[in-house]
């Protein structure tokens, strides 16, 4: 009797909720999942030899080296103090403005996420430079903890992104053309986000006092801090987009050049790098052992052939593209509000992903689709990690004002992601531009 | 997700296994760079890919391990921090010894394909690196997250 069916492959699924929800590590319990399932679907031996080559591509896969790479390009230009330059330079500039401080908490989210492929970390980074300047200068809490929660997500749209690269990994699409399919939709969602700021300072006009017009000497000051970064950035994603470099080679000279911009700074210790290849290697770690996982889980998946069976009811049901793709859309934000990010997309994309290519949509779209939900994940009240994040920044602020404070950002979101559904060329336009 | 880096392990072990996977990822961003500097210039850098993924293996190995011994993985906390603390150290015990299992599952996995391929002498096709080497590195780096797996639901359990 086989027990290769789609209904093993399900049994698979709730276990693996079951031992997510028990607080396992993450790879463990995808791992463990995928390989208990592929003993009992493929038998012992092949089982074991099917995990050992994963553990061993995975870990000796040349795209994989992007992750580390760019963690550690992160690192040093974190200790070079790009994230309270940029947020200096974006002050300098429109902090005048109504609601500028917001709108320069957003512009620093956004230059910190070109640098930085973690939402988290341009939340906790911007946070403890922006949130404390804004209260300072009187903003309300609920505009200058909202914007710097959902101004963190940017830094997993805009390239580099961390989650990018993972899902590049998981479903086999070139990393290089989810980074250009992610410049786009990465733009307009910050658009979106000014708009917000726009309509709530408009609304609620006392949360944004007006602050002193910087002059222009010290704008060019500010902007000289940075220039060097923007150069960096600009570097790196032209680089890539143009194919000058591979995006692991684009890793690699964005983390030599951070080195180098803080031999220049008087900034390159010894200690320092030490410091800085610990955290990479520690945040690597993580997310080396999630993908092992995720792999061996999707190799389970795949033999139990639930993808399939979920995509044949899906076009047998003769829902349509859109309807199909917004009930997509509503399960993961389900599913967002109880798991994290990076287990949603791990545990989502093995099912997800043949059923969209059935639908005749490209991976890279459902690459852009399924980060953008998992972003809202985590600036979703009331499990939302960057929720949490900013509030460890500012604990004298209820966390029911940071909830408040996301609302309207969160409504952005939707309606970004509504845009991303009906007009797929948002992040399809480039790619195919660049060939 | 949540991590946690309270740990009990000595300080040697870190500062190895920074040092090690350090020079790793250091040196595939070294290589990377000359290689992209000499591909523009016309002089390539024969065997650059293969030096990179020799490096990244080993930083990566450092890294798993490093973050098993610092409890760095990531982990849903969303039901254990609602239960009463009997129920969510239970729950951490477990979840200790089945990582522990999953690690043994994966030192066994990789130490038969490294017996396996012994024989074969696998290497890489530019410039000759010999996996040996790195298939042990990946078989002891398994071997060494459960052992810590194993110390930390011990030590929990304690």
């Amino acid at each position: 009797m086989s027990f290769a069916t789609p209904e093993t492959g399900l049994v698979g699924v709730f276990a693996l909720l079951l031992l997510l929800l028990s607080g396992m590590p993450i790879g463990v319990a995808l791992g463990l999942v995928g390989g208990v399932g592929l003993v009992i679907t493929l038998g012992f031996e092949p089982a074991l030899i099917k995990s050992g080559v994963v553990f061993f591509e995975t870990i000796t896969k040349y795209e994989l080296g992007t992750l580390p790479l760019f963690l550690l390009m992160a690192q040093f230009c974190f200790q070079a103090n790009a994230s309270r330059d940029f947020f200096d330079a974006a002050t300098r500039f429109v902090g005048h403005r109504k609601g500028g401080l917001a709108y320069a908490s957003l512009s620093g989210c956004a230059s910190f996420g070109a640098i930085n492929g973690s939402s988290l970390a341009t939340a906790a980074t911007m946070g403890m430079v922006a949130v404390p300047e804004m209260r300072r200068r009187g903003y309300d809490d609920r505009i200058a903890t909202g914007s710097v929660v959902a101004g963190g997500t940017l830094g997993q749209m805009i390239p580099p992104s961390g989650a990018l690269i993972v899902f590049g990994i998981i479903a086999e699409q070139s990393i290089g053309t989810l980074f250009q399919a992610a410049v786009i939709p990465g733009i307009t969602q910050l658009l979106f986000y000014f708009a917000t700021i726009f309509v709530l300072t408009r609304l609620r006009p006392e949360w944004t006092p007006s602050i002193e017009r910087a002059p222009w000497k010290e704008r060019l000051k500010s902007l000289r801090k940075i220039i060097d970064f923007l150069v960096l950035i600009f570097v790196v994603i032209m680089g890539i987009m143009i194919g000058w470099f591979t995006p692991t080679e684009a890793a690699s000279v964005g983390a030599f050049g951070a080195l180098v911009l803080k031999a220049i700074r008087s900034q390159l210790t010894f200690k320092s790098v030490a410091e800085a290849v610990e955290k990479t290697l520690l945040t690597s770690g993580l997310i080396y052992l999630v993908i092992i996982g995720a792999l061996v889980f999707s190799v389970f998946i795949s033999v139990t052939g639930l993808a399939d069976a979920v995509a044949d009811l899906i076009i047998g049901a003769n829902a349509g593209v859109i309807v199909t793709v917004i009930l997509m859309a509503v399960l993961l934000l389900l599913l967002g509000s109880v798991l994290d990010g990076l287990a949603l997309m791990l545990l989502t994309t093995p099912i997800l992903l043949p059923v969209t290519t059935q639908l005749g949509l490209s991976p890279i779209w459902f690459g852009i689709f399924i980060v953008r939900a998992m972003e809202i994940g985590f600036v979703h009240p009331p499990l939302g990690l960057n929720l949490y994040v900013v509030k460890g920044i500012v604990p004298d602020i209820p966390i029911e004002r940071v909830f408040a404070g996301v609302i309207p950002f969160l409504i952005a979101d939707f309606l970004h992601l509504a845009v991303l559904i009906a007009f797929p060329a948002l992040a399809l336009y480039l790619p195919e531009l660049l060939g | 997700m949540m991590q946690d880096q309270q740990t009990a392990n000595p300080s040697w072990i870190r500062t190895g296994l920074i040092a090690i996977g350090g020079a790793g990822l250091l040196l595939a961003m070294f290589t990377d760079t000359i290689a992209v500097t000499g591909r523009h210039l016309g002089l390539p850098l024969v065997g650059a890919i293969e030096i990179v993924r020799a490096s990244a293996c080993v930083a990566a190995c450092c890294a798993i391990v490093l973050a098993t011994a610092m409890k760095n993985h990531a982990s849903v906390h969303f039901l254990t921090d609602r239960m009463p603390k009997r129920y969510s150290d239970i729950c951490a015990r477990l979840s200790g010894a089945v990582s522990t299992l999953f690690f043994v599952a994966l030192f066994v996995a990789s130490s038969w394909l490294f017996l396996e391929t012994l024989p074969t002498f696998e290497q890489t096709e530019v410039i000759g690196i010999p996996y040996p080497p790195l298939r042990f590195l990946a078989s002891a780096s398994a071997l060494l997250s459960a052992i810590f797996f194993a110390v930390q639901a011990v030590r929990r359990s304690k």
